[in-house]
């Protein structure tokens, strides 16, 4: 649970600025250029020392600061309070501590799920976008199996290089034996992880893409990789005598990809905006509710901007399925496009203006524990 | 900037790993500042280390005569052979001392990235050493990352049906507090689990 933030030095934002986080909904508004989302990125900083925009790192450095440094205050399961510190300099130098020391898998950072505009890539972008999601959940399901798209995309590398000077008639065609059964070990174990991952998330996400109005949602993992590690060495080396010119290998997980639909048809080719943005979104809660199942802490879900493209049911939809499945914080132009009361069981909100929390209206809470 | 000697240490020294323009600067003026049979101690070494030191003409460790001491020793087992890539990879089984065969020494890892290929590495002098006979072992403790594992993976094809093949197990560091071991790690030692009670 994220109790406040503290961040200096970020971005637009002025001077010191210290504010508590809501234990279920947070909110900031304000205008355009306010520095809303660079207070929410202020968070993701904190939380993973890293920002949520694209661009170099030291961007996120004040034009009248030297250096960057954010603080988050949050409690582990047992109600054991720590900090986390990130912080920055001119010279490039970064920090992202927890306690004042680096995380451990006792004390890690507190997980982050975000919605940005540009996630909308995942179902409308290449299939690697997809790929990483799939990934990217079947890590968190089973952190031990974060390490297994690295290791295949090292291994990958090594055999297309192999490839690669057996074309050139450098080496015999034998040569790629090796790799080809690396390969197949390392593949076997990353296409059973995102299988399981996708099962997993698949009613998940089905019941929050419903939620946001998606009619007969649903997400499949695709692959052309079937089989233990056995059969795809023997696929490699049928690929190995029946096509040895190929300069890549056209056969493996990393052309898989996941099916993203809605009444029956893929949303990258036939999805408007908004439905692709409510699959994002369903994405999203769908991993959050995965986790909550699995038994594992549930990250907190940072919403930038996603309000005024929603309809009010929408907008109430979200925010009531993005609430029970913890804590939310939000970013909106006008407080009015979030619905807080009857949603949320308590919610704060800040005005934001000019890089300053403006210290009137809303705050302290809207509405108290029911 | 600094007279002609100064600046060719200076250069020398930069060129050593993890040392950069400053820290040769540092060493360089400490040289220069320190007593003479200190200095000249310096460079008789590294003199000494590139003439006398050479790889062992049986294992390729490093060696000071044509046959290292490990090759040498008549108490070692002479029927197993520990396959690792670089000589610094010997010191630290040694230092368990629950090994007491013989080494190879590869001299690097498979990767086609870097162009390093079977006949670059000591190979064929370990087939050549198992096929003489008498090996009834050999342990492959090359490095568990991508060009680690296909380097093993390619010996241990060469090898079979020639004599006994092992690869070290991968697992948790002993006396480290399970609380600050990764979870790839940990999910390896889970794995790799083995039972304490029958059956």
């Amino acid at each position: 649970m994220i109790a406040s933030l503290e961040a200096r030095g970020y971005r637009n934002l002025a001077g010191e600025l210290s504010l508590s986080i809501d234990p279920h909904l947070t909110v900031f508004h304000g205008l355009n250029g306010a520095g809303k989302t660079n207070l929410l990125d202020a968070l993701h900083f904190g939380l993973t020392g890293a920002s949520m925009r694209s661009g170099a790192i030291k961007n996120a450095i004040g034009f009248e600061s030297d250096s960057a440094r954010v603080e988050v205050e949050f409690s582990d399961k047992t109600g054991t309070m720590h900090k986390t510190l990130a912080s920055l300099d001119r010279s490039g130098q970064r920090r992202n501590l927890v306690d004042g020391a680096a995380p451990t898998a006792s004390v890690p950072l507190p997980r982050v799920a975000l919605f940005h505009p540009d996630h909308l890539q995942t179902i409308k972008g290449p299939p690697a976008h997809r790929r990483a999601l799939a990934d990217q959940v079947a890590g968190s399901l089973s952190p031990s199996q974060t390490d297994l798209r690295a290791r295949y995309g090292r291994t990958l590398a090594q055999r297309n290089a192999q490839l690669r000077r057996v074309r050139a008639g450098e080496l015999p065609v034998t040569e790629l034996e090796v790799w080809d059964s690396r390969l197949a070990s390392e593949a076997a174990p990353l296409v059973a992880s995102r299988r399981d991952a996708i099962e997993i998330l698949a009613p998940h996400f089905r019941e929050a893409a419903i939620t946001l109005g998606l009619t007969e949602p649903g997400i499949a993992y695709k692959t052309r990789v079937g089989g233990d590690e056995e059969s795809i060495r023997l696929r490699l080396a049928e690929l190995r005598t029946e096509d040895p010119g190929r300069a890549y290998v056209m056969y493996g997980p990393h052309l898989d990809d996941l099916h993203v639909e809605a009444e029956g048809r893929p949303l990258k080719q036939f999805g408007s905006q908004g439905q692709q943005r409510a699959a994002v979104l369903a994405l999203l809660l769908g991993e959050r509710s995965a986790l909550a199942g699995a038994g594992r802490e549930s990250p907190i879900l940072l919403l930038d901007d996603v309000m005024s493209e929603l309809d009010p049911r929408r907008r109430e939809l979200l925010i009531g399925a993005a609430v029970a499945g913890g804590q939310v914080v939000v970013t909106a132009t006008d407080l009015s496009q979030v619905p807080s009361e009857g949603f949320a069981p308590t919610s704060t909100s800040y005005r934001v203006e000019a890089g300053r929390i403006d210290a009137g209206a809303d705050s302290p809470p809207l509405a108290e524990a029911v | 900037m600094y007279a002609g000697p100064i600046s060719r240490l200076i250069a020398e020294l930069s060129r050593l790993p993890g040392i950069g323009q400053r820290t040769a600067q540092r060493l360089a003026f400490h040289i220069l500042r320190s007593p003479e049979d200190q200095a000249f101690a310096l460079a008789d070494a590294i003199r000494e280390v590139k003439e006398k030191v050479g790889l062992c003409e049986v294992c390729s460790n490093l060696s000071e005569g044509p046959r290292c001491q490990i090759c040498t020793d008549e108490r070692r087992d002479r029927s197993s052979i520990c396959v690792v890539e670089e000589p610094a990879d010997v010191i630290p089984i040694e230092r368990t001392g629950e090994y007491r065969g013989l080494y190879h020494v590869l001299g690097g890892a498979l990767s086609p990235i870097d162009g390093i290929d079977p006949e670059d590495l000591k190979i064929a002098e370990l087939i050549g050493r198992v096929d003489e006979g008498g090996i009834e072992e050999v342990v492959l403790a090359t490095n568990p990352t991508t060009t680690g594992e296909a380097t093993a993976q390619h010996i241990a094809d060469r090898l079979a049906g020639k004599t006994k093949v092992t690869r070290l197990a991968s697992g948790l560091p002993v006396g480290a507090d399970l609380e600050h071991a990764d979870e790839v790690t940990i999910g390896k030692a889970l794995a790799g689990r083995r039972s304490l009670s029958g059956d």
